[in-house]
């Protein structure tokens, strides 16, 4: 099994990482990743993708996920969809 | 005073326009008269009653009693024959025409996304439309805002939505409402309406109509729609979540765009404000869908697949205000919890003093005597593409703290002072801020960007 997870950036969050998507690895020391880590692990590979971050919903897998939950895992061969509020119209 | 090329032009096309109005005015005025003649022969024939016919307090009469048809149980011939195509649909039927003829949806902004969703449920035979919107029509407006028109511009964009729905479908009552949404007046507009659409463009609007619903008890179609990029989602419906329990905080103000100044391609706004039309169908038709309460849809017009569907969470226990506990029971301060506010505008922001800028005519007086500078141009590539000043040098705004070496080698000498420029004077403002950091000598920006240069100093640079 790939010791990997796929991130998919849309809106604001695509136009601040300059791309779609991307293939991280997990840290060599685990195979999981809580939702906090996640998001330091992003904040550092994105300088600008900070802000963004704080007011977007993530899902996994095309399923909402609730930042705030501290058992959510990301496991390997997951999908993780980064989605800012879009406000125009 | 000699009149410029831009006056003549101006001339031009108003005389163009009125001409193609009054000549518009004249194929109305000669299709009334022949439908008041087929009316008073009509009249004579049926004999409906003895009093001589009026046909203007008649027609008054008529539009009335249209109102107190609501609530019917029954197609008239003519309902038959225009919904015909829609009627015949399994799972929609006469069940479903009657349902959305009696139902009444207020759209909320006759922009981009409001546009195509008045336009579909007024040609679906929807019984009344509310239209809210404060601006008017303008030339930019009109790439995507397909229910508006050239010879509209000026007019409040409620007021030609609602023209363009009753020539489309005079079987739609339409009211519009030229006015901007807040806490004061939202509760009272939204309870008349069983559906609400949410077709604005800012978010401090979108919390308000969030909230307005929850209290109310009314769906939510919420739509929204920038540069390739648009999210649909049916909030506060059959126990799925409100727009709090998905995104509870907003967004801070520097990090939205408006389609001002992101840009939006207008078919994006057109292919979300269908849908939001074709959600709120169904729920005014109450017809079948397990998803529609808890998903979000998410269109990327770039992207391969070119739609993903998020199964949304149902509604949040600990929600602020849609939760069996709210802590908000009232419409807030939206402006304040967003930090901006409902203007799709970019307001003016004055982060210099005086002496830190120059204004469009000093600066061309200078370029004309041919004072060596630096004109630095902060736009994205993009823009500067469409149009810029001859000599200057483009550095978009987020490279500018990278990029300093660059200015520094361009510069025609080490005195010589540096210009930033940008499209309004906003983010020219912010680069003279960020240049101070390294740069030393005489840095200012010129106030009003390309956008008053073009209105003050060069008539034929383009405004976009």
């Amino acid at each position: 099994m790939s010791k990997e997870f796929t991130i998919l950036y849309f809106a604001s969050a695509r136009d601040a990482v300059n791309i779609s998507s991307e293939i991280i690895s997990f840290p060599s020391t685990s195979s999981s990743l809580s939702l906090q880590d996640l998001t330091n692990l992003l904040k550092n590979r994105h300088e600008n993708l900070g802000k963004v971050l704080e007011n977007s919903m993530f899902a996994i897998n095309m399923q909402y996920v609730d930042k705030d939950d501290e058992s959510i895992m990301v496991k390997p061969g997951d999908e993780v969809a980064i989605i800012p509020p879009v406000s125009g119209g | 005073m000699i009149p410029s090329q831009t006056d003549k032009n101006e001339y031009e096309k108003l005389f163009e326009l009125c001409s193609k109005l009054r000549d518009e005015n004249e194929q109305l005025k000669n299709r009334v008269k022949q439908l008041e003649s087929q009316l008073i022969c009509l009249h004579s024939l049926t004999k409906v009653n003895s009093k001589p016919i009026n046909v203007h307090s008649d027609l008054n009469v008529k539009s009335e009693t249209t109102s107190k048809l609501r609530n019917d149980n029954k197609l008239s011939l003519e309902e038959y024959l225009r919904y015909g195509r829609q009627l015949i649909l399994p799972g929609f039927g006469i069940s479903g025409q009657l349902k959305i003829k009696n139902k009444s949806i207020l759209i909320v902004g006759a922009g981009g996304l409001g546009a195509p969703a008045a336009i579909y449920l007024a040609a679906a035979g929807v019984g009344n439309l509310g239209i809210i919107d404060y601006d008017s029509v303008e030339s930019s407006n009109l790439q995507r805002q397909i229910i508006h028109n050239e010879s509209r511009i000026g007019l409040s964009k409620a007021q030609s939505a609602k023209m363009t729905i009753q020539g489309l479908n005079p079987l739609c009552e339409c009211v519009a409402y030229d006015l901007l949404l807040d806490s004061s007046n939202a509760l009272d507009i939204i309870k008349k309406y069983d559906i609400v659409v949410d077709a604005t463009d800012n978010a401090a609007t979108r919390y308000l109509i969030n909230d307005a619903c929850v209290l109310t008890g009314k769906p939510l179609v919420s739509g929204s729609a920038l540069r390739m990029d648009g999210q649909l989602a049916v909030y506060n419906y059959r126990g799925g979540p409100c727009y709090r329990c998905i995104f509870s905080k907003p967004p801070p103000p520097e990090t939205i765009l408006n389609c001002d100044d992101g840009g939006v391609l207008g078919v994006v706004t057109g292919v979300i404000g269908c849908l939001q039309a074709l959600q709120a169908i169904k729920i005014a038709a109450d017809m079948n869908d397990d998803g529609i309460s808890q998903s979000l849809l998410i269109f990327s017009a770039n992207s391969n697949p070119l739609f993903r569907s998020i199964k949304l969470r149902s509604k949040k226990p600990d929600c602020v205000i849609c939760s069996n506990n709210p802590t908000i029971t009232t419409l807030q301060d939206y402006v304040q919890f967003c930090g901006s506010g409902a203007l799709d505008k970019s307001p003016s922001v004055k982060l210099l003093g005086d002496d830190e800028r120059v204004d469009p005519k000093s600066y061309h007086a200078l370029r004309a005597k041919g004072i060596p500078h630096i004109l630095v141009d902060v736009r994205e590539p993009v823009q500067f593409d469409i149009c810029n000043l001859p000599g200057s040098l483009n550095i978009p705004l987020n490279e500018l703290s990278k990029k300093v070496d660059l200015i520094q080698q361009s510069l025609p000498s080490s005195v010589a002072p540096v210009y930033v420029i940008c499209r309004r004077g906003n983010d020219s403002q912010l680069a003279v801020q960020t240049l101070r950091k390294t740069l030393q000598g005489e840095i200012k920006d010129v106030v009003g960007g390309l956008y008053r240069w073009a209105k003050d100093v060069d008539h034929e640079f383009p405004i976009y």
